[in-house]
């Protein structure tokens, strides 16, 4: 199966100290990964490298079998990944703008954004927040936005960071269960990160562990 | 104390009759500190977005002389300007020594760095990880730098009080480029100090409070849009 996502050697320092040692990982289109591990494991660093915000030191990624380029291809390979920090980070604007700002990027038509917007707003339980204030809205409803703002993008790989860390209950489970049924209709890959073991095997086929910015052992959850 | 009553009296009389003089130069200053301030984001704001957000060889040093020039005497300015600009100098073929194109230059000069810095520091204030976010998005360069200026867009406003107050308080660098020449290049700040020197209280205290009127309301508009969006913002506890 071709890998929508793959790293050789990758690895990250600051100030001559490794948070990332020479990883190598791999993520085929449908295929959900979740990296597990302590604070400092170096796991959401990790995530940033995959998701192409962060350059390496040293070491290669593949996006859909093409090799990055840190030049002026990079933006076109990062639009075809979606990736959700830990915090929301969303932008003063409308619930509304945040889901559509990543389509707006791509200067998508207009009319494919509106459809795109209503439908994960929609499906994320959000749609009567469409047109509140980012700066309106709970902790557990920004989550949302800021998922359905990466979900909406439809990208080959999705990459989350502590995805759940601000929605409990009901709604976590509501999410997840959209979420791996939208990986499995769309075929894209999936990459967690995430504390919670629970979570971790609800997400992930595979677990990485992670310490030191090493991995230390790849699992398969059984099914 | 005398001295003072007179002049205050006398400086009510001439704004009362709306004396065409103090018209006049206001309408030039405006004209001039305005045209100044507008070029200065022109340049300042993309320059001080563009170093808030990009690192490359050379941006701490170049980060140093926008701050040191955030304090540039206005006398230098009107120095330098002045030798480029006379009539033997690099630019003297334009001809633009004693106009008001001329103080407009200088007053560029002062106040571009000032708003370049301010922006910077407004653009260094955004979430580093709200950039990274953008980013992975798909932002282009010049998508991320409009962005993260509407993002920091008090600051911007900042940066066009503090741009235009540059401008406008200065008056050796007009003094020097303009030659306050009546009815041509005088200018308020440039009027008050002759008039000062010539003993006319009367008129540099109207000049001096049609220009702290004008820069006391410049800067109210600005304030009242900056704050109405902070208190905003803290109200819905951003």
């Amino acid at each position: 199966m071709r890998e929508c996502l793959a790293a050789e050697n990758l690895s990250y320092c600051v100030n001559g100290r490794r948070i990332v040692d020479s990883i190598n990982i791999s993520l085929r289109r449908g295929e959900r990964l979740t990296i597990v591990g302590p604070n400092g494991a170096g796991k959401s660093t990790l995530l940033s490298l995959l998701g192409l915000v962060l350059r390496p030191s040293s070491g290669t990624i593949w996006v859909g079998g093409e090799k990055v380029d840190y030049g002026r291809r990079l933006v076109s390979f990062r639009r075809r990944l979606a990736l959700v920090f830990q915090e929301n980070l969303l932008i003063d604007g409308s619930v509304w703008d945040n889901v559509a700002l990543g389509l707006r990027l791509r200067k998508m038509d207009p009319r494919e954004v509106r459809t795109r917007v209503d439908k994960w707003l929609e499906r994320f339980g959000i749609a009567h927040l469409a047109r509140r204030h980012a700066w309106q809205i709970s902790g557990g409803e920004a989550r949302r936005v800021a998922l359905a703002r990466a979900f909406a993008l439809e990208p080959e790989a999705l990459l989350l960071d502590e995805p759940f860390a601000s929605v409990d209950g009901q709604a976590k489970a509501d999410i997840m269960q959209d979420l791996l049924k939208w990986v499995e209709q769309t075929g894209a890959g999936l990459i967690t990160v995430t504390h919670d073991r629970e979570e971790a095997e609800a997400m992930g086929q595979t677990i990485i562990r992670m310490n030191a910015g090493t991995l230390l052992d790849v699992g398969t959850v059984p099914r | 104390m005398n001295l003072i009553w007179r002049g205050i009296a006398g400086a009510c009389r001439l704004l009362w009759v709306m004396d065409p003089e103090i018209l006049r130069i206001t309408a030039l200053t405006g004209k001039v500190s305005g045209t100044a301030t507008f070029l200065a984001l022109i340049v300042g704001v993309p320059v001080g977005a563009y170093l808030g957000l990009y690192d490359f060889p050379g941006r701490k040093l170049l980060v140093s002389v926008i701050n040191a020039a955030m304090g540039l005497p206005p006398v230098v300015v009107g120095l330098w300007v002045s030798i480029f600009l006379w009539r033997n100098g690099p630019l003297g073929f334009l001809g633009l020594m004693f106009t008001p194109a001329a103080m407009i230059i200088a007053q560029f000069i002062i106040a571009a760095p000032v708003v370049a810095g301010v922006t910077l520091a407004g653009i260094q204030q955004i979430n580093p990880k709200l950039i990274m976010q953008l980013q992975s998005l798909g932002a282009t360069r010049s998508q991320l730098m409009w962005l993260a200026l509407r993002e920091s867009r008090l600051s911007l406003l900042a940066a066009l009080m503090a741009g235009f107050g540059a401008a406008v308080s200065e008056v050796g660098a007009s003094m020097m480029v303009g030659g306050n020449i009546l009815g041509y290049s005088r200018v308020l700040t440039t009027a008050i100090s002759m008039e000062v020197s010539r003993g006319e209280f009367e008129m540099a205290m109207a000049l001096s409070f049609v220009l702290l009127a004008l820069s006391y309301s410049a800067s109210y508009v600005l304030t009242s849009i900056q704050q109405r969006r902070s208190f905003h913002a803290r109200v819905s506890g951003r």
